[in-house]
């Protein structure tokens, strides 16, 4: 087996390996570690079929970026969320081992039937960089889908904090929340005041009717 | 042997097989995203093994191109995914798909 065989079965099984932990770990920070190191892997398979800038992208986004914003969600989550730890199989996976081992093996089997089909006169890089053909094609052949995702990324941030801001509804909650506290926190004083009162009368009222007698 | 296009397909395959059962199986919602992201890994592999292995001649890199986007696709999605379960969190407590089974807001 040659180098770049044995470089691609080390870091397929190490991408299988960190998918199996985002899907199987129990804490989902730690799940959220194995997307970065299965994204890094995934990257460094981009190396291997000659890419760089897509290992770069991949090693920057799903190395980095994506596995940050999932683990400070998971941190905001994390303390008053009852469904962590124990119990983090939904009630659904029969079904979900079901349609994974089918499309799996459905995936599988075309790629086992088709054999070399796919091939199309292998594209032989010869070690040139890579970079400036899919720097020509991003911006020339696909110059309107490169804008499209631009625009995408700009509608994603946006919304992100559209969504993501308390808007006036929930404050008006809120505040109503916080006014009933506020309502029968002073009528449960005003009782507590008033058994009070009636107890430190008793006495007298009853001193009071001795004398009468 | 080198690596050809049959290895980079199947270790694909596998990789988005997980990732279904992960987005079926697991619990809490920041999970599923997260197994969502490893099902778009698998086509991203495809993807770079096509650009590499087929039709390289006629269109070279036209595969990368769209693993490219498909990259750019999938961190969006987690943005605003991310936005939406935490605003999830902060009105029902909760982010159990076993617990958020009904469609009122």
């Amino acid at each position: 087996m040659s180098v770049n065989g044995i470089v691609f079965y080390a870091f397929a099984a190490v991408a299988v390996v960190a998918a199996l932990g985002v899907v199987g770990l129990p804490e989902l920070r730690h799940a959220a570690y194995a997307l970065a190191g299965m994204g890094a892997a995934v990257g460094l398979l981009f190396l291997l079929v000659g890419n760089e800038l897509l290992f770069a992208v991949q090693i920057l986004v799903y190395g980095l970026a994506v596995p940050a914003v999932l683990l400070v969600a998971v941190t905001l989550v994390g303390g008053r969320s009852r469904d962590q730890g124990a119990g983090w199989l939904s009630s659904w996976w029969p079904v979900a081992v079901l349609v994974a081992v089918g499309t799996g093996a459905l995936l599988l089997g075309v790629v086992a039937v088709s054999g070399d089909v796919w091939v199309r006169g292998d594209y032989a890089l010869d070690g040139k960089a890579v970079t400036q053909p899919m720097g020509d094609l991003i911006f020339k052949r696909y110059a309107l889908p490169f804008g499209v995702s631009a625009v995408l990324l700009l509608t994603a941030l946006v919304g992100a904090v559209a969504i993501g801001r308390r808007d006036d509804l929930e404050d008006e909650l809120e505040a109503a929340e916080a006014a009933r506290r506020h309502r029968e926190e002073r009528m449960r004083r005003r009782r507590e005041d008033r058994e009070r009162a009636r107890a430190a009368q008793r006495p007298a009222a009853v001193a009071g009717q001795a004398e009468g007698e | 042997m080198d690596a050809g296009i049959g290895h980079f397909l199947a270790l694909s395959a596998l990789l988005f097989a997980i990732g279904a059962f992960g987005m079926l199986a697991r619990r809490n919602l920041l999970g599923v995203l997260m197994s969502a992201q490893v099902m778009v890994a698998a086509a991203t592999v495809a993807l770079a093994a096509f650009a590499r292995f087929g039709y390289g001649g006629s269109r070279p890199l036209s595969g990368a191109a769209f693993a490219f986007f498909v990259i750019i696709g999938g961190a969006a999605e987690v943005l605003v995914a991310t936005a939406v379960l935490l605003l999830v969190h902060r009105r029902r407590e909760s982010l159990d798909v076993d617990e958020l089974d009904d469609l009122r807001g």
